[in-house]
């Protein structure tokens, strides 16, 4: 130490002139540069963290209404939004455009004039598009019955929790049963935008169709065939609800176009250029983008979409065949919807391959040796061999048995106890001893020493497969 | 070791980057500590707001509506004002006309990041978990423990997942009235393995309230069809509005007679207002019951008792072939009737906001 100060000293001594210069120099840098990267600094210390410093809306926000700044909220008061995607769970947004005539008309807060359900599972590597119709009767809650394109009104003009996103969120949710994690709501502005940013969308219009492009008479007629649209173009294109099929031929119509975005994207392998220009394309989309999904969330969410095969994106829309017409209390057309149909297509859509799923592999005889549920099989019947001949034959195709006793009771016909969750043995078993659903008893007791009891009941008598 | 200025440019240099960083910071930390005050602000006003909206709401009888406020404050924040008091003012309000929900104020739990332990370790956190009833939890745990490791204990990890999908379910019917979600637990429960006898007997409840829902208030005598052979099986089983199946039954019996109260078919209107008096008795509606007698009474000799009055949707409800047969509610018609046509209006609609509250909707008054 003593040795750097004296070469210090030294070297001040030997040149006075330069040290003098570079501490003037050093002195009028810092005088500068200071306040200049304590200011900066501030400001971005300051700023939300959301999409590149724009607020993450809940979001409170009509055109001409305040906003709630989720983010903030989140920070300060630990007020649950959605946590950041694990990567490993199905993710679902709600993709939602407000109702145009409501923007233009600016009474107050819009309806929701499209909703659509994008889900994509990272283990399965499938993705599904569901479009929900805007006139669908739905429970909205808190509130009585009404079109399901109210919630959103609703939700902002009640200012209730989360706005009117976050009463769609739940609405839909409601409805059609999925849990939704997402939202975002993109303005037409962002659309075209989003769509101009790489050239189009090829899209094959199948028939004959007329838009009305926004803006004052700019009406086309655009022909079948495949071709590339503009972004005002496809917008209205997505929006058009004259043309033959309605809200339903309008809905698949929002689906090629999300499809045609995928294809554009891949096809001219934009996905890499996009993600590094995330930030500038969310500035340039942001004012028309509302969404509580973090833009690190967005980004990969792209990526893993764009591994997604198209034949593994299913599309659905709640079309005429899950719902029937009527009219509203107040006389409006309104779609009942038929709830057992719409659940089929959900399931068709969510609950196919999903993360979610079995991952055990093999036959119904396999999956149940690998689950090897420890058996207590008990003999319920009055024939005293019958529980020993179903003991062999089980042990024989692998069953995990492990005490062999009387039932406490007569039986008429079998029951199976499950204690611990055992799927693959209680349908194995269903199978094998034409167990009926009802007859499955789930009695939940991780302590019990058997995972199930099989109480083998008189009908076993003559319905076993023994010689 | 070069030339004197040299050297000395780079001291210099070198001196300002740390002038610069430690600017930068203490920017940095000035601007953290700002916005953490704007966003402690920002939210005290916007639960401040949320919390008047729900007074408001209590005023106007919204009891539904402010429950939604006060439960969203009370996740935040337990101790803002007497947010917890209101709760329970409103819950028991709601308890009286309704049924409270499944909702418990509870402290707010931190959001658990991503486990870093090994598989091991995150199994026995979702056993755990599942000791505990924690479902979402389970599933959320084995979730985590298959991204570390799918082809850890497939059959064991499945188990765990058809079991907290089924009791999630469970759970989400019958404790909280989130029945679509539930019978979506119900669907990927299946996906592993046959649901047992009790857990189809739940699914079909939320079906057929779901089938009510679809319904309610546009056409009540359909709902109180759905919703009486409801009530035959689970009269207490209540969504997330926290109305029960009876209440959905009784409402929509009442709103039905309205309807052919509005329509003069006063003695079929009377038919129905006895059927939800012999449901549950109640003085509001009984002046308009009486009326619609006497209407019936005068038209007596003119008076057919068939409705004419509204068509509605047919939809084919296929009851689950493991359950007994559902009593047909007397006060309500069974019959199919003839869909409306036409495509859906694209017209556009002046909603009519109307939040749930928890005094029945009034029955029409006698016209003198």
């Amino acid at each position: 130490m003593k040795r750097m100060i004296f070469r210090i000293s030294s070297f001040v001594q030997e040149h006075r002139r330069l040290t003098y210069g570079m501490l003037t120099a050093f002195v009028i840098a810092s005088l500068v540069l200071t306040p200049l990267t304590f200011s900066f600094a501030r400001r971005a210390g300051s700023a939300d963290t959301g999409l590149f410093g724009l607020p993450l809306l809940a979001d409170g926000q009509d055109p001409t209404g305040e906003s709630v700044n989720a983010q903030v909220l989140k920070e300060a008061q630990g007020i649950p939004l959605p946590d950041p995607w694990d990567g490993a769970e199905r993710v679902t947004i709600l993709v939602m455009g407000l109702d145009y005539r409501d923007w233009e008309a600016a009474e107050g807060p819009a309806r929701s004039d499209t909703m659509i359900l994008l889900t994509i599972d990272p283990v399965a590597k499938t993705a599904g598009i569901l479009s929900v119709p805007r006139d669908l009767w739905a429970v909205i809650p808190g509130f009585t019955p009404n079109k399901i394109n109210t919630a959103y009104y609703f939700g902002e003009l009640y200012n209730v929790p989360g706005g009117g996103p976050g009463l769609a969120m739940r609405t839909v949710e409601q409805t059609i049963g999925v849990p939704i994690d997402y939202y975002a709501r993109i303005d037409f502005s962002a659309f075209i935008d989003f769509i101009d940013i790489f050239g189009g969308v090829k899209i094959d219009i199948p028939a004959p169709i007329t838009v009305d492009p926004i803006g004052p008479a700019q009406i086309k007629n655009l022909k079948p065939g495949v071709q590339t649209l503009p972004g005002i173009i496809a917008l209205a294109y997505a929006r058009e609800r004259h043309a033959p099929g309605g809200d339903f031929a309008r809905a698949q119509r929002q689906q090629q176009i999300i499809i045609g975005i995928r294809d554009r994207i891949l096809d001219f392998n934009l996905l890499p250029g996009l993600v590094a220009n995330a930030p500038q394309i969310f500035a340039q989309l942001s004012s028309g983008i509302h969404t509580n999904l973090p833009l690190n969330d967005a980004i990969q969410l792209a990526v893993l979409a764009s591994q997604i095969k198209k034949e593994d994106i299913k599309t659905g829309v709640i079309g005429e065949k899950y719902i029937v017409y009527g009219r509203s209390p107040d006389d409006l057309a309104i779609l009942i919807p038929i709830p057992d149909k719409i659940r089929e297509l959900r399931d068709e859509i969510f609950t196919g391959d999903t993360a979610l799923g079995p991952l055990t592999e093999g036959t119904s005889e396999e999956r149940m040796i690998k689950e090897a549920a420890r058996i207590s099989l008990q003999n319920g019947t009055s024939n005293p061999d019958i529980g020993t001949t179903t003991q062999n034959h089980l042990l024989a195709l692998g069953a995990n048995i492990l005490e062999l006793r009387n039932a406490t009771a007569s039986y008429s016909q079998t029951v199976v106890i499950d204690h611990t969750g055992n799927p693959y043995t209680l349908g194995f078993l269903k199978e094998w001893m034409n167990v009926a659903n009802a007859r499955i008893v789930h009695e939940y007791d991780l302590n019990n020493p058997f995972d199930i009891e099989i109480r083998i009941g008189n009908d076993w008598l003559s319905s076993n497969p023994f010689p | 070791m070069g030339k004197p200025w040299f050297r000395g440019a780079i001291v210099v240099g070198f001196m300002l980057l740390l002038v610069t960083s430690a600017s930068a910071a203490a920017g940095w930390s000035s601007g953290r500590a700002e916005y953490g005050a704007t966003a402690t602000l920002e939210a005290q006003i916007y639960m401040l707001e949320q919390y008047n909206f729900a007074l408001t709401d209590i005023e106007n009888g919204q009891y539904e509506l402010a429950r939604q406020r006060l439960e969203f404050i009370f996740a935040a924040d337990p101790d803002f004002l007497d947010v917890a008091d209101k709760w329970v003012e409103v819950m028991l309000v709601l308890s009286q006309t309704s049924v409270p929900t499944g909702f418990a104020p509870a402290t707010p739990s931190p959001t658990p990041t991503e486990d870093p332990r090994p598989k091991e370790g995150l199994m026995v956190v979702a056993l755990n978990h599942l000791a505990a009833s924690e479902w979402t939890e389970t599933i959320d745990t084995l979730l985590a423990l298959r991204k570390a490791d799918s082809d850890y204990l497939t059959a064991k990890v499945d188990g765990l997942f058809y079991l907290a999908l089924r009791n999630r379910g469970v759970k989400n019917i019958l404790e909280l009235g989130l029945f679509e979600p539930g019978l979506y637990d119900f669907s990927l429960a299946q996906n592993f393995g046959p649901l047992d006898g009790q857990a189809l007997n739940y699914q079909q409840w939320a079906r057929l309230y779901l089938y009510g829902n679809a319904f309610w208030l546009a056409y009540p005598q359909d709902a109180a069809y759905y919703y009486g052979q409801l009530v035959g099986l689970a009269p207490d089983l209540r969504d997330s509005n926290g109305l029960s199946a009876f209440y959905r039954y009784w409402q929509s019996l009442v709103h039905y007679a309205d309807q052919l109260a509005a329509e003069l078919n006063w003695c079929e209107a009377s038919d129905q207002y006895e059927r939800a008096q012999n449901a549950r008795n109640d003085n509001g509606i009984q002046p308009t019951a009486d009326f619609a007698r006497q209407e019936c009474l005068a038209l007596t000799p003119q008076a057919t008792s068939t409705s004419t009055s509204t068509t509605s949707p047919t939809i084919n409800f296929t009851p689950s072939s493991t359950l007994s047969a559902t009593p047909t509610p007397s006060g309500s018609s069974a019959t199919p009737v003839t869909p409306t046509t036409g495509s859906p209006s694209s017209t556009p609609i002046t909603p009519s906001p109307t939040p749930v509250s928890s005094t029945p909707t009034p029955t029409l008054s006698p016209t003198p």
